[in-house]
Parts: C-alpha cells; sequence; structure tokens
C-alpha cells in the first residue's frame, strides 16, 4: 500500500449532514428538552479531540459509515439525567442504556430525512476518560459541536454514499 | 387501565411511564423484548388496555411480536414507537396489525396524544352502539 | 456457530500475513489480562442476515508495526492518523473476509478506531459470541465477535 500523501480535503456532501444537524436539535428539543445550539459542523483534524463516554451507530447499505455522539462525564450524566428524567448514575447500566438511546434517535431521525436504503447498526457504547473516535481518512469526518447549559457534546459523522445521491 | 410497554431501552420504558402516568389510575408492565412481551402477556390473562411496541429490539422485534399478539388476538390496542419513520415501515406495521404509530423522538404531548386517540377511537363504536 | 475457532484461525492468518506479513501464533480463546497503556480498538458493524460487529483490541506497538508495513514508513515514524488508518484498513479486510463466512445477506458499516489508555467497549443488547487471543508482530492481539441476542433468554424489565 503507498504512503499516504497530502491533498487537499476531500469534498463534504452537505446533503448527508444536514439531517444529522437536524436530527440532533429535533431529538433535544422534543426528548431531552434541553436547549441545544448546533454549532457550525467543521472537519475533524488531528490531535482528535477526547472524550470520555461515546456511542457508536454504523450505517450500512446505500450509505456506509457510522456517527458517534461523544461526550465529556459531568455532560453525559446531565445530558442523560434530563433524557431521562431522573438522576442517572454514570456507573449504571441505565446510563449506558441512555447513551445509546440518545445516539439510536440521533441516528435513525438522520436516517429518515437521508432517503436511502440503509440500515443502522445496534449502538456500541464506549466509556473511558480521554478517548479518542478515529476512522479511515480517506472519507471526511464532520464534527458538530453542540452547547447545551448543562455541558457540551459533539456528533462525530463519517459517511459517504456508496450509490449516487 | 394496564399498559405494557415493550421496549429494549429501560430510559424509554421509565420516560414512556412518566408520561402516561399523567392517564390517572394507570398500572404498567414492561417488557424489554418481543419474547419478555409474550411471556407477560400470557401472564396476565385479563389482558392490556394497550401496548407500547419498539421496532428494533433484540431476541424478538416488534413487528415480529405485533403479528404474533395478532394471530390468536384482534382487540388488544398496539402502538408502535419506534425511530422508523419510512413510510413503507408505517404500513408495514399497520398491515402487521398495529392501530398507531409514534415516530421517536417525540415529545411527552405527542406520546399522550397518540395513546389518547387510539383509546378514545376504540370506545367510539362501543358508544356508538349503547 | 456461525464460525469456528479453525474458521477464525484461518481468516486472521490469511489477512495479517498478506496484508502486514505478520505470522501470527493462536492462543486459543484464553485473553490475556489488557495490557497496560495505550490500546486501540478497530470496530466494524454487521447488519442483514446477522446483526453484530467484529472488534480487534490492539497495543499501541501493534498499531504502530501495522502502519509501518502497510504504509512503508518506520514505526517510530507512523504517526496518530497513520496508526488509525492501518488498524481501520486491517479491520475492513477482516470484517469483509468474516462476512463471506455469514449467511447472506449481510452488509459492513465502515470501521471506526477508538484510541485510549483505559475505556470499556460494550454493545448492549448483545452478546460476546467468540473472543480469540493471537500473538502477532510480538504483540498480544484480541478478536471479539458480538452478535445481538437472538437466543429467548428472558432479561428482567
Amino acid at each position: 500500500m503507498s504512503t499516504p500523501t497530502t491533498s487537499a480535503p476531500p469534498a463534504i456532501n452537505p446533503k448527508l449532514i444536514v439531517p444529522f444537524i437536524n436530527s440532533v436539535r429535533q431529538v433535544f428539543a422534543t426528548m431531552v428538552k434541553v436547549p441545544t445550539t448546533v454549532e457550525r459542523p467543521h472537519l475533524k483534524t488531528q490531535p482528535a479531540p477526547q472524550y470520555d463516554v461515546s456511542s457508536i451507530i454504523g450505517f450500512s447499505g446505500d450509505i456506509v459509515g457510522s456517527v458517534v455522539v461523544s461526550f465529556q462525564t459531568e455532560a453525559a450524566v446531565q445530558i442523560v439525567s434530563a433524557f431521562a428524567g431522573m438522576p442517572i448514575d454514570p456507573n449504571s447500566p441505565d446510563f449506558a442504556d441512555a447513551v445509546c438511546e440518545l445516539a439510536n434517535m440521533i441516528a435513525g431521525s438522520a436516517k429518515k430525512d437521508l432517503g436511502c436504503n440503509a440500515s443502522i447498526t445496534v449502538p456500541s457504547v464506549i466509556i473511558g476518560r480521554g478517548h479518542s473516535i478515529a476512522r479511515l481518512s480517506d472519507v471526511p469526518c464532520l464534527v458538530v459541536p453542540c452547547k447545551t447549559p448543562v455541558g457540551d457534546f459533539a456528533v462525530e459523522v463519517n459517511i459517504k454514499m456508496n450509490k449516487p445521491v | 387501565m394496564k399498559l405494557l410497554l415493550v421496549d429494549d431501552s429501560r430510559t424509554m420504558r421509565n420516560i414512556q411511564k412518566k408520561v402516561l402516568a399523567e392517564l390517572g389510575a394507570v398500572e404498567f408492565a414492561e417488557a424489554g423484548d418481543g419474547v419478555e412481551a409474550l411471556a407477560v402477556i400470557a401472564a396476565n390473562p385479563a389482558g392490556f388496555d394497550l401496548i407500547l411496541v419498539d421496532w428494533n429490539m433484540p431476541n424478538m422485534d416488534g413487528i415480529t411480536l405485533v403479528g404474533k399478539i395478532r394471530e390468536t388476538d384482534k382487540k388488544t390496542l398496539l402502538i408502535m414507537a419506534t425511530t422508523e419513520a419510512e413510510k413503507s415501515r408505517v404500513l408495514e406495521a399497520i398491515r402487521a396489525g398495529v392501530n398507531n404509530y409514534v415516530v421517536k423522538p417525540f415529545t411527552p404531548e405527542a406520546l399522550m396524544e397518540k395513546v389518547k386517540q387510539t383509546l378514545d377511537k376504540a370506545k367510539a363504536p362501543a358508544a356508538a352502539a349503547a | 456457530m456461525i464460525a469456528t475457532e479453525n474458521d477464525i484461525e484461518q481468516l486472521m492468518t490469511t489477512v495479517l500475513e498478506t496484508l502486514l506479513d505478520f505470522h501470527p501464533t493462536f492462543l486459543g480463546n484464553k485473553a490475556p489480562p489488557p495490557p497496560a497503556g495505550r490500546t486501540f480498538s478497530a470496530v466494524i458493524h454487521i447488519t442483514g442476515a446477522v446483526d453484530g460487529a467484529v472488534v480487534l483490541h490492539v497495543t499501541e506497538p501493534f498499531a504502530r508495526a501495522a502502519a509501518a508495513k502497510m504504509f512503508g514508513v518506520h514505526p517510530d515514524a507512523a504517526d496518530a492518523t497513520d496508526q488509525q488508518d492501518a488498524l481501520g484498513e486491517l479491520c475492513n479486510v477482516v470484517g469483509g473476509n468474516f462476512k463471506s463466512l455469514l449467511p447472506e445477506p449481510c452488509r459492513l458499516s465502515l470501521p471506526t478506531v477508538i484510541d485510549g489508555a483505559d475505556y470499556s467497549f460494550r454493545i448492549p443488547g448483545s452478546s460476546m459470541t467468540g473472543e480469540y487471543a493471537i500473538n502477532a508482530a510480538n504483540q498480544p492481539m484480541l478478536i471479539r465477535l458480538w452478535r445481538k441476542d437472538e437466543s429467548h433468554a428472558t432479561r428482567a424489565a
């Protein structure tokens, strides 16, 4: 395999990103009920941001890739507690369950608006201080930073079309 | 009123309970998947007024559960509550036998509205016959 | 059972030898204790007739060695992107080969690579159906297969 060379960043298809931005807004407005500001997405660069809690959902079919919802611990605790409507201990199984459910709804709601024949996978959950999530660098990864009064989080979208849009 | 909540996410079931407790005197049963739901149904011969079913669950998914329930029970009210929002999925659920469909994410008000709508619609033919 | 231990051994030998010129030895299902320090987990999800994931857990020296082989650089010169790309590609190829053992139709997502020092990885609603420990490039490597629960086990509400 050849050594990677520096080249222009790959083009980003806005049709693949807007559904996730809308989905985050909708999920947080309807089910988390925490005012959420979705900031301007940007290409993920090195050094990669580090998180404490992440949930990964894969896409396969006409679209392939993944979406990852990531938090620092305190923000995760506040946000999932707001979502669940009661305090959630980060050491309890309910915590991972709630994080996965949030990611599932963000991905599921976006999938509907992507309008393609694609499947989403079951969510995986990673818990551990200071981890980062990487993908193959030939598919652009967009970071969608989100701010709430109870903490910030990020939605990383790394998907591409298997078929033309 | 007796409701059965079927969802593999305990968080989601807790949210649904919180919202639907506003209906008044409600008794809740829960199941984490379709297999467990069938066991809970079998253990409750008096039946449920309404069953809220998630689509994507391990062991037995919601659409299969709806089909199994409808093999012998055409009366119990079934609402599918799911992220699967494509028209084809909604039609599939209706053909399987659900009475209503609510898409996640939903506001508490939207869930309550769908449940009330479903309950009221079921009462209407009985009221008309009376 | 979808894949036997022999299937996994053959698959990993083929992939590691052809892609990286590594010659793995197999340690059975006895997972060694998790290594200290920075580790990587490369994950690829599967949907369709089988819903699950293939996860490769490796050490940083393995990631460097893999990047060195794949991209023709010195291990010390392999940066974070190289290591993550190498592991992602490895996971992609392992996933593709594993998919060929599965009933059709199955589809793969793209790989993701987790990079950290002390983290847990799991898939709620799924169970680990296989765990295989190998040694490659003088480093431990763990391959874990996950599958969405399809047994008739009951769970507490």
